[in-house]
């Protein structure tokens, strides 16, 4: 068994104006070169603790508890200890690869000046590797790399990206939604590129609303729902045999499993336990 | 430049002419010197001479050549602007882009820099500082860049804080790019093209301030030729030679309408976004 690279302990966020708890007490651990993927609905509270992660959540959120990546506890970290882990240590892959590159900058540069920032290479020499990277992913160098972000597709640029989280030295990438807005065949080769990703030794933590995607990931997941962890495990075993009535309800919510709706007893049942449990506040998604 | 492919037909003809009278001008002010040399000697035997083929456009009140004075004037009013021009550049680039890159403090303090500068006339400034120093070359460049830079630092503010908001910087933060590097690759570049066209009209509004500080009588000592101060010189002789006044005054006109015409068109697309 890998070392562990990652591990959130009691990870609670809330906004500072309104003392509402958006994020809670969540816990889980990452295996260096493994796969993890955060998966939930929409305002669930996932984006929020990959924000916490990165060091991007908003100033009138605050974060408590433990979150330990290679021994530093990343919580009350200042902008400029981050800045050390920002590209080296860790990498966020940008949700929206059309609007997450360089509009004025072509594209085979953009993976090249990776290259050259954080592994001192070369100009000619980056321009070299960058190429072949971008050739690996299924793109020509010659003809795509010379172009700008603008001028090719959401799926070509997603590569660029995978491209510059390969070209980064860092090895716990963060992918949020990488699959948001693509279509089921872009899907699936996003899933393969963030799977050569891991194979190439990184460690991937994907957050995602889409099972599939979890289920052809692998590795591990977690379920969320409204700011807590419902379920987590392997992700065969949550997938195929949940156990928490929220995770059966969104896998039968899934389009392709009958797109039935997740049982308002089960959210509501849900509710009245938190409100007991917690009575300050209600599940601040739901 | 990416914007001459936004721009119509019919303005890139007006570009191309402003842009050939410019480089005429300053051709003829780069050579100029060595063609008509002597613009200090003074005949005064030949006073209010008709334009000839020793003097092209005639002899002023001093017997001097009024065609070797104008394009030494020409050279001097221009190296002067150009010096103006780039110094309020790159002070207002440079303030522009830490006001909105920082944020905060920097950026109140900055911003209200340049509120003060700007509710002060440039040429009011140059009177006081010429008052203070004496006039000379330093005293107008200084006044005229001192009072120049707010309008690119706004400029070079907004489009600071409009592409910070972006995607990209931010994936670029987050892939650990320092914020020097950010600032150079990922927002001057989108800030060249708008202050290139903003300094093309500015280079206008420049010539005219000096000329009229030369025609004020502030600027370079009086044998050293200027636009300005040789309208000032010969406004005594209009009725006897107006040419004396006409050719100055027209140098000015043609070039800071020459400025127009390229920097306008160039403008347009910026106005209507």
């Amino acid at each position: 068994m890998n070392e562990i690279l990652l591990n959130i302990n009691n990870l609670s966020i809330s906004s500072i104006p309104e003392h509402k708890t958006l994020v809670k007490s969540v816990s889980f651990s990452i295996r260096q070169g493994e796969v993890f993927t955060l998966i939930g609905e929409t305002g669930c509270g996932k984006t929020l603790v990959a924000q916490a992660l990165t060091g991007m959540l908003s100033k009138d959120l605050s974060a408590t508890g433990c979150i330990e990546f290679d021994e530093m506890n990343l919580v009350g970290f200042s902008k400029k200890q981050r800045q050390k882990l920002w590209g080296k240590r860790m990498f966020l892959l940008p949700q929206e690869p059309g609007l997450a590159l360089n509009p004025s900058m072509r594209v085979i540069k953009q993976v090249a000046e990776v290259l050259r920032y954080h592994r001192g290479q070369q100009p000619k020499n980056a321009l070299k590797n960058a190429g072949a990277l971008i050739f690996e992913l299924g793109l020509s160098a010659s003809r795509d790399g010379r172009q700008y972000p603008f001028r090719l597709s959401g799926g070509m640029n997603q590569r660029i990206l995978l491209a510059i989280a390969l070209a980064i030295p860092a090895e716990f990438i963060v992918a949020d939604e990488p699959t948001k807005g693509l279509d089921a065949d872009l899907r699936n080769s996003a899933v393969r590129l963030l799977q050569n990703l891991v194979a190439r030794g990184k460690t991937l933590l994907c957050i995602t609303h889409d099972l599939t995607v979890a289920r052809d990931l692998g590795g591990n997941i977690a379920v969320m729902y409204g700011g807590y962890i419902v379920e987590a495990g392997p992700a065969e075993k949550v997938l195929d045999s949940p156990v928490h009535p929220y995770t059966q309800g969104l896998i039968k919510a899934a389009p392709e499993n009958g797109m039935e709706p997740i049982p308002d007893h089960v959210l509501n049942s849900m509710k009245t336990a938190w409100n007991t449990s917690d009575s300050k506040q209600t599940g601040a998604c739901a | 430049m990416k914007t001459i492919a936004y721009l119509r037909k019919n303005s890139r003809l007006q570009i191309a002419t402003g842009a050939f009278i410019l480089l005429s001008i300053a051709l003829l002010s780069i050579i100029g010197p060595y063609l008509f040399p002597d613009p200090f000697t003074q005949n005064l035997s030949c006073v209010f001479a008709d334009p000839s083929s020793e003097y092209l456009l005639g002899s002023d009140h001093l017997g001097r050549s009024v065609v070797a004075r104008l394009v030494r004037g020409g050279a001097n009013t221009l190296l002067n602007t150009s010096l103006c021009v780039i110094g309020s550049v790159l002070i207002g680039v440079l303030l522009g882009l830490s006001s909105g890159w920082y944020g905060g403090f920097i950026d109140t303090a900055i911003m209200r820099l340049v509120d003060i500068t700007m509710s002060f006339p440039g040429i009011l400034l140059a009177l006081l500082i010429a008052g203070l120093v004496g006039g000379g070359q330093i005293a107008v460049v200084g006044a005229l860049t001192i009072t120049g830079w707010p309008d690119y630092c706004r400029i070079a503010r907004a489009i600071t804080r409009n592409v910070i908001s972006r995607p990209y910087v931010e994936a670029g933060v987050l892939a650990g790019f320092s914020g020097q590097f950010i600032l150079r690759k990922y927002i001057f570049i989108e800030i060249l093209p708008q202050i290139t066209v903003l300094a093309t009209l500015g280079f206008g509004r420049t010539i005219l301030n000096i000329s009229s500080l030369g025609f004020l009588g502030i600027g370079l000592a009086p044998p050293e030729p200027e636009w300005g101060a040789m309208i000032a010189e010969s406004l005594p002789y209009l009725r006897q030679s107006p040419y004396l006044v006409l050719a100055p005054a027209a140098a000015v006109s043609l070039t800071v309408f020459s400025f127009l015409l390229v920097g306008q068109p160039l403008a347009r697309p910026y106005k209507s976004g």
